[in-house]
């Protein structure tokens, strides 16, 4: 399971690497001449701190999904970097104009009067003077933006922050840490490096400028794994291998949002290219709308969605069809207004489902939503679902008016069923916990639920791929809700890492 | 010209020597020159080089940090040299010698300065020439004689009157003893 981390390191830290110290170049070269500027003009300073304080306050996972619709769309590196540049701002700008106002009048008198020009005096005695102050601006701005870096696994840029994300979703608390741990380690180091830099300029000693290069040499070491190591090679197991050249050495960029069963129906679909010879480039803990818009604009060429999430986050819809109608509804759309190909249904559905421990259903006799009706019973499920049509709808036709409701986190909601401390829960129909805790999914015969079949979304370009096409025909309908349950659970329950849990379900695929 | 300010002015960052030749690497002096310059003023200012030259300014008393101030001030080999109260920060014991010292140093490297000061005794045991100056008006201009002879309007006469007062509570002290 480490090993598996380990694979993917290089390319994280290189990313969160590349990411941290060119949002930090870009803020020193924007606030170091503007704070010099606005260190003689207050009337600039106001507004200028202003803007940095006001950057600041916006959280930072807010300010990164902000800039991708202000960089029309674009996910990956930009917007993280201009987020991170932004971030970076505030601690650089505001020290170099404090740095400066603290050099002594007397000292910048001084200056002109052994016949310095303006600029000289800026150059060689008040900068120099401030440079304690703008340092150490230099260095809280280093620890934010490490910090910050992290959060920008969801707008699509590789960082140690995919550990972090990918953890949390998973519930791989060692990955969370790693992530996390590496993150600080490397903020530290820098911050340090930074230090051992000023004291070695301040003090004119060689040997800790010596210190200083031998932490910035640790900090770039990892970089030498990239070139060693490259991706495990069971990944390419070739279990599916179709003949067909096409494919061959290309690249194609997949789209993983941030939960378990993307990251396994991704890796399961990365394997089958990578079998074709295809080159995957995998972007996972995406945001499910920029997932969408990165496939809509072509910057990414698959991603796994659901008809009901594209009925009404899309859509906008609130009516309930039938699953085929929304099926073919939901794809109509996504081909007219986007461009975007349903390419084909994977056969299972993620939806809502209510649930109960199997004891509780039948000393209550409970078979079917409606039985539930006047049992004066307890339902817990994520707080905004008792607010959505999915809830009103099924309160109205069963008349469940009389139940107690409870919002709670959903990773929540299984233990609290399976302990008693609440008899329903709207269950996630391919979660692994169901049956893991044993539960019964009641019947819900009126459709107040909205289908959400699982389904392979293709950009406009790769819509008109046949070869690609070819590759992924043996997934349409391929997948049972069964299956998936049991693959989640895998990840979810047994603590296999996802690597192996789409093994496993690709080697379960092959055998049908 | 040179330039003495008020409390020293030298640059916190930079040592003694550096602060000094900063001057003449200005003026773009050969290396050999400044370092010539440097043991010169330093050895004038009665601070040796070899000690002194590599300490950082924070580690001075208020009376070096002024002479190190009036050393810069001088390392250009400027012809005229103005200094703006230079002895105003510093305690009476202090003050004194380096008026001796800055009084040494004109007559040795032959330059004129302006001196501008509070303290009228200080006035007129350094300066040839006087001017009164009040509310950024000059009011009488000439040597410490003409004005003590005929002060041209009450303030001047007001202004001589302290030296004076303070002069013969020194000779009374002296008497009685």
């Amino acid at each position: 399971m480490f090993a598996e981390e380990l694979v993917v390191f290089p390319s994280r830290y290189v990313g969160h690497l590349t990411l941290s110290l060119a949002a930090i170049a870009t803020g020193l070269l924007i606030s170091i001449p503007l704070g010099i500027y606005a260190s003689r003009s207050p009337r600039l300073a106001g507004p200028a701190l202003g803007f940095a304080s006001l950057v600041q306050t916006i959280p930072g996972i807010a300010l990164l999904a902000l800039m991708v619709p202000v960089l029309g769309g674009r996910i990956g590196f930009w917007p993280a970097y201009v987020a991170l540049a932004l971030y970076s701002l505030l601690p650089i700008l505001r020290n170099t104009i404090v740095g400066l106002q603290g050099v002594s009048p007397a000292i910048r008198e001084a200056a002109l009067g052994v016949g310095m020009t303006p600029a000289q005096s800026l150059a060689q005695v008040q900068l120099p003077i401030a440079a304690p102050v703008i340092v150490a601006g230099l260095r809280t701005a280093c620890v934010w933006v490490v910090g910050a870096a992290t959060l920008s696994t969801p707008v699509g840029a590789e960082s140690l922050g995919n550990y972090i994300f990918q953890g949390l979703q998973t519930r791989d608390w060692g990955a969370v840490l790693f992530g996390c741990l590496v993150s600080a380690g490397l903020a530290l180091m820098l911050d340090q490096t930074i230090r051992l830099f000023e004291l070695s300029a301040e003090q004119r000693s060689r040997r800790l400028a010596l210190f200083g290069a031998g932490g910035l040499a640790l900090v770039f070491a990892p970089l030498l794994l990239t070139y060693s190591g490259s991706r495990s090679a069971d990944r390419l197991d070739r279990d599916f291998s179709v003949a067909s050249q096409p494919l061959d050495g290309r690249t194609i960029t997949l789209a993983a949002k941030s939960f378990t069963e993307q990251y396994i129906l991704v890796n399961l679909i990365a394997r089958r290219l990578e079998a074709e010879g295809v080159r995957v480039d995998i972007r996972e803990g995406l945001g499910s709308t920029v997932a969408f818009d990165a496939v809509a604009r072509g910057e990414i060429d698959l991603s796994i969605d659901y008809t009901g999430t594209i009925w009404a986050t899309l859509m906008e819809r609130e009516d309930v069809p039938p699953r085929a109608v929304m099926y073919a509804e939901t794809s109509a759309w996504l081909l007219d207004e986007h461009g975007v190909l349903a390419f084909a249904p994977l056969g299972f559905e993620n939806a809502y489902a209510y649930a109960m421990t199997r004891e509780q259903a039948e000393a209550n006799s409970i078979q079917s939503v409606g039985d539930l009706a006047g049992s004066g019973l307890t339902v817990a499920s994520d707080p905004e679902f008792f607010g959505r049509p999915e809830w009103t709808r099924t309160r109205d036709i069963y008349g469940l008016a009389d139940l107690t409701t409870r919002g709670m986190e959903s990773t929540f909601m299984y233990d609290a069923v399976a302990g008693g401390e609440v008899d329903v829960i709207t269950a996630y129909t391919t979660d692994g916990r169901i049956d893991a805790y044993d539960l019964f999914l009641l019947d819900e015969p009126a459709g107040a639920l909205p289908p959400y079949d699982a389904f392979i979304l293709l950009s406009p370009d790769a819509a008109t791929d046949r070869a690609l096409h070819a590759a992924l025909a043996p997934l349409a309908n391929a997948i049972s809700n069964e299956a998936m349950r049991q693959a989640n659970g895998r990840v979810d329950i047994e603590r296999d890492s996802v690597n192996e849990a789409a093994a496993w379900l690709g080697e379960r695929l092959s055998r049908q | 010209m040179g330039y003495v300010i008020q409390s020293a002015g030298l640059f916190p960052h930079v040592t003694l020597a550096e602060n000094v030749s900063v001057t003449p690497r200005l003026l773009g002096w050969d290396q050999k020159d400044i370092k010539q310059q440097l043991e010169h003023l330093f050895e004038l200012i009665g601070l040796p080089l070899a000690t002194y030259g590599e300490r950082f300014p924070r580690e001075l008393s208020g009376g070096q940090a002024q002479r190190v101030g009036l050393a810069r001030a001088l390392a250009g080999k400027p012809d005229i040299v103005l200094m703006d109260e230079p002895f105003s920060a510093l305690d009476a014991m202090t003050k004194d010698t380096l008026i001796e010292d800055v009084a040494r140093l004109r007559s040795e490297l032959g330059f004129a300065s302006v001196i501008v000061t509070h303290d009228f005794a200080e006035a007129l045991r350094f300066a040839d020439r006087i001017a009164v100056m009040d509310a950024g008006q000059i009011i009488q201009t000439g040597p410490a004689s003409a004005l003590m002879a005929n002060p041209a309007n009450a303030t001047v006469a007001q202004l001589l009157e302290a030296p004076k007062r303070t002069a013969a509570a020194v000779s009374a002290a002296f008497e009685g003893a």
